[in-house]
């Protein structure tokens, strides 16, 4: 698809370019606060552009075209369904923002709000959602390099990731949010100069017609199953926000009074590129492209339009998306094994110097771990992924409650966690991957909802403000 | 002819380019806007 000199030319000065951007602006970054939450003071291009960097995964450049080509309009419009998430957010980043004003993780809040037993849970489901993530992008990387360009798996999936841990290590989360900004105008501007080509090209009715002739179902179709798979995504995209550290650090992060802002202005940013990337591959009947594998539709279709031009923006936007997400996986979860791990649980007494040095020891321990599972190249492995989707769904309404229910309690936030999550893998093996996370959510809000009803305690909201944190003056 | 289907199709695809051209000038402008007032973070 590219030429390997080219591949290997453009793969190594980008690399590079990451590396030494990233450092650099993380040059100053030498407190805790500095360097995980960038002194709470980021502002809104840089706030709304790492969300939506984040969030544009390689998924979104790959699959949003095979989600066209196999399911039609529907297909993508479900894809696009994926930025309510960062919509939802939006509120609740603006309150966590008010009622924990010196937290660091999305597992201080859990352990201040709901003690020790639902934060245990809660850390289980949450790593293992992290590094199952962490794992299948980076696995993503290294066969995505080896089929656009044919570097080999394994130095392909080693460069991403050395690339990501060194830059973040050094320039934590500063070097995170800046890169994301430069990240997520490189995609979008790969994304809208391949569809404008296309559009230049064929005109939107020629593409119509044909589809219409040829393929008539991809236009109107919408299967009860896709009905379904809709309502899933939705809630496991949901699941994934609300609870992940990946988006509570970035509320943490954000200059107060702008969480709200930043998170609408991501989701709104966000919603076009599924349908922006995924509609050149409904032109593929007309240029005669022969698909091979349903996920390669897009790659494809931008070759045969731009030929070297094209797949070398192909290869930029997907290096990009990778990186703006893996990067963020690895300065999000160092956080949440420094702060909740190290600090919470092991060394209590630990000052702000120690974690911040633990937060470099898990970045590069989480990188080397990653590398040696992605070494195996496991094909399942990705599949597991999936697994977290009613852990996660199950997770939504305890962080809802637990954020406006003064009523919303210990007892019911575990019980809807664990209920949610047990009902929902039963409906994964029982019933299919499209209702997992569906049943689990709604189990967990049935539970969450009944023992807010009937329990008689008051949550004192204050408590949150004043509990114990990391940085934190109180 | 231009049917509804076709109009929807039409609207979806230069809605989200648009969008997405429109977004790249935002972050853009609201970057440049923060530079200058040294608020980027």
């Amino acid at each position: 698809m590219i030429q390997p000199t080219l591949a290997w030319t453009i793969l190594i000065l980008l690399s590079i370019f990451w590396i030494l951007l990233g450092v650099y602006l993380g040059r100053n970054a030498k407190t805790l606060e500095a360097y995980a939450l960038c002194n709470r003071n980021v502002g809104l291009a840089f706030g709304a552009a790492t969300a939506v960097a984040t969030w544009i995964t390689s998924n979104t450049t790959l699959l949003a075209p095979q989600f066209a080509i196999q399911l039609g309009i529907w297909g993508m419009i479900a894809y696009s369904t994926a930025s309510f998430g960062l919509f939802l957010f939006a509120p609740l980043a603006e309150r966590i923002q008010q009622i924990l004003p010196h937290g660091f993780t999305s597992g201080d809040f859990i352990h201040s709000r709901y003690g020790k037993p639902t934060w245990a849970l809660f850390m289980i489901i949450s790593l293992f959602y992290a590094l199952t993530w962490l794992i299948s992008m980076a696995m993503a990387g290294g066969i995505l390099l080896e089929t656009i360009a044919g570097i080999p798996y394994i130095t392909g999936m080693s460069i991403i990731l050395f690339t990501c841990v060194v830059y973040t290590l050094f320039g934590g989360m500063k070097a995170v949010v800046g890169t994301d900004f430069v990240q997520s105008v490189i995609i979008l501007l790969g994304v809208f100069i391949i569809g404008y080509v296309l559009v230049r090209n064929f005109s939107l009715e020629t593409t119509f017609q044909h589809v219409n002739e040829t393929r008539p179902a991809l236009l109107w179709i919408l299967f009860p199953a896709s009905i379904m798979a809709i309502f899933n995504n939705l809630m496991f995209g949901i699941g994934e926000i609300f609870h992940s550290n990946v988006w509570w650090s970035r509320a943490f992060a954000i200059r107060k009074g702008l969480g709200k802002l930043s998170y609408g202005l991501a989701g709104l940013f966000w919603i076009s590129v599924p349908i922006s990337a995924g509609f050149i591959a409904l032109s593929s009947g007309l240029l005669d492209v022969n698909i091979t594998t349903p996920d390669m539709v897009g790659p494809l279709v931008v070759v045969a339009l731009m030929g070297k031009v094209g797949a070398v923006l192909v290869f930029v936007v997907v290096f990009c998306s990778l990186a703006s997400s893996i990067d963020s996986l690895l300065a999000a979860t160092s956080d949440l094994l420094a702060n909740d791990i190290y600090k919470k649980w092991l060394v209590p007494q630990a000052t702000d110097g120690m974690v911040r040095r633990m937060m470099s020891y898990t970045t590069l321990g989480l990188g080397l771990a990653t590398w040696v599972v992605c070494s195996f190249r496991l094909s399942t492995l990705a599949e597991v992924l999936f697994f977290a989707g009613p852990m996660v769904g199950s997770i939504i309404w305890p962080v809802l409650a637990g954020l406006y229910w003064k009523r919303a309690n210990a007892t019911g936030a575990f019980v809807s966690i664990l209920g949610g999550s047990v009902v929902g893998l039963i409906a994964y093996f029982q019933i299919g991957w499209f209702v997992a996370s569906l049943v689990g959510t709604i189990v967990s809000m049935v539970l969450m909802i009944a023992f807010t009803q009937f329990s008689r305690s008051e949550f004192d909201w204050d408590q949150l403000a004043a509990a114990e944190s990391l940085g934190g003056k109180s | 002819m231009m049917t509804f289907p076709l109009i929807f199709w039409q609207i979806l695809v230069v809605g989200s380019l648009g969008l997405t051209a429109l977004t790249i000038l935002v972050l853009l402008t609201l970057f440049v806007i923060e530079f200058k007032n040294g608020s980027l973070w």
